[in-house]
């Protein structure tokens, strides 16, 4: 038992992988360093899947790149409404990189979102997107106004709201994916033989594709209430 | 971990902002624009069939116009043919009849005159021949002459008087 979390802790210690030797030292963590394998993925499917597009008599990878395009910026366009359609592609970005950041751990990676750095950055941006857009779209005064609405004593929940939310989404992130952890860890300690490939169809990627649309749906949810 | 790490942070998301930028313009935006190209080609090329199909009516239209015409114009002339065929005969005939009258009439007329004459002069021969004998009877050939002349006067006018009854 001691072993386990001995091994465990060490799982979930983040190391540093190198050091910028500039200011003292920047350290470079192992989540910074697989994000960037991830977006070396990406990236370069992207390249692969968009070459030579034409109108017609179109490839097969063509067609898949477009049933992908198509298929994924639905489910979010359908999250935020048309009015959110500008934002659509960085919530289909982020939805990709937490997908696919949370099934990297099968392919022998240390998932990105076990990091709290990682899961911190992401709901810091989706409330500053959210913050963002609603000042862009309302304008100053009436995104000031939002926060006496519906009536002026919740006023200051409404500013603690900009707090709880990032954080809520930080933590049910980080959360969910590091109790997947977990327990594959300890369904591997009690039976190491074929039951844990069952679960670890649910936990690695059933579990980690739905909290990237979790996230992304909760983020979708913030940016509509703020633009309408 | 359960620390947070500035730096950490801040490269995670400077990445994910890369990424975004990335995926934006190698991915989303080269498939959308394909799409929506597409789709107005499809437009276009359903436009165009719109108008050929309303071109190929509008010539179905002309088309059978002409024929339509064609024919009216077949019927006119055949009936315009047919009323002047018509018109000839019946002034063909007419002339014949007038013509055919003309000569009755001239026949009719001509008998007349001869009759006439032929009743005349045999009048004549029996005005001599009642004149004659009397003379003969009364013996005196001094009246005979007197009495001719006022026997011819009186037939002349008894005569023609009952000729035109």
């Amino acid at each position: 038992m001691e072993n386990l979390a001995k091994s465990l802790m060490e799982e979930l210690e983040c190391e540093t992988v190198f050091t910028i030797p500039v200011f003292g030292g920047i350290p470079v963590s192992e989540s910074v360093v697989v994000t960037w394998i991830i977006m070396a993925v990406l990236i370069l499917t992207a390249f692969i899947l968009t070459r030579d597009l034409k109108t017609h008599n179109i490839s097969k990878r063509q067609a898949i790149a477009e049933l992908i395009v198509t298929k994924l910026t639905g489910i979010v366009e359908d999250m935020t409404g048309p009015e959110g359609a500008r934002y659509v592609p960085y919530l289909t970005t982020v939805l990709l990189y937490i997908g696919l950041a949370n099934i990297i751990g099968i392919f022998g990676f240390k998932s990105p979102t076990k990091d709290l750095n990682v899961t911190a950055a992401l709901s810091v941006m989706s409330i500053v997107l959210v913050e963002a857009a609603g000042i862009y779209e309302k304008g100053i005064k009436k995104w000031l106004h939002k926060f006496a609405e519906p009536i002026w004593v919740v006023t200051p929940i409404n500013i603690l709201e900009i707090f709880t939310r990032p954080l809520s989404l930080c933590m049910r992130l980080f959360g969910n994916v590091l109790g997947a952890f977990v327990i594959m860890e300890l369904i591997k300690l009690i039976v190491p033989v074929f039951v844990p490939a069952i679960f670890s169809a649910y936990f690695d990627l059933f579990e980690g594709v739905l909290q990237a649309y979790v996230f992304v749906f909760l983020t979708s949810l913030y940016l509509k209430e703020a633009i309408e | 971990m359960i620390n947070l790490n500035v730096w950490n942070l801040l490269f995670i998301v400077i990445n994910i902002l890369i990424l975004f930028i990335a995926m934006k313009k190698f991915f989303f935006k080269p498939i959308q624009d394909i799409i929506t190209k597409r789709q107005e080609e499809a437009d276009e090329q359903f436009e165009k069939a719109g108008e050929q199909t309303a071109c190929a009516e509008a010539l179905k239209h002309q088309y059978e116009q002409s024929v339509k015409d064609m024919e009216n114009e077949r019927k006119t002339v055949l009936s315009e043919a047919r009323s002047n065929a018509d018109a000839e005969y019946r002034r063909i005939i007419a002339d014949a009849a007038r013509e055919a009258e003309q000569m009755k009439q001239t026949a009719k007329e001509e008998a007349k005159q001869q009759k006439a004459q032929i009743l005349k002069s045999a009048e004549r021969e029996i005005a001599d021949f009642v004149v004659d004998a009397a003379a003969k009877i009364a013996g005196d050939s001094n009246g005979a002459e007197a009495n001719r002349a006022l026997y011819s006067k009186f037939l002349d006018k008894a005569g023609d008087k009952r000729d035109t009854i």
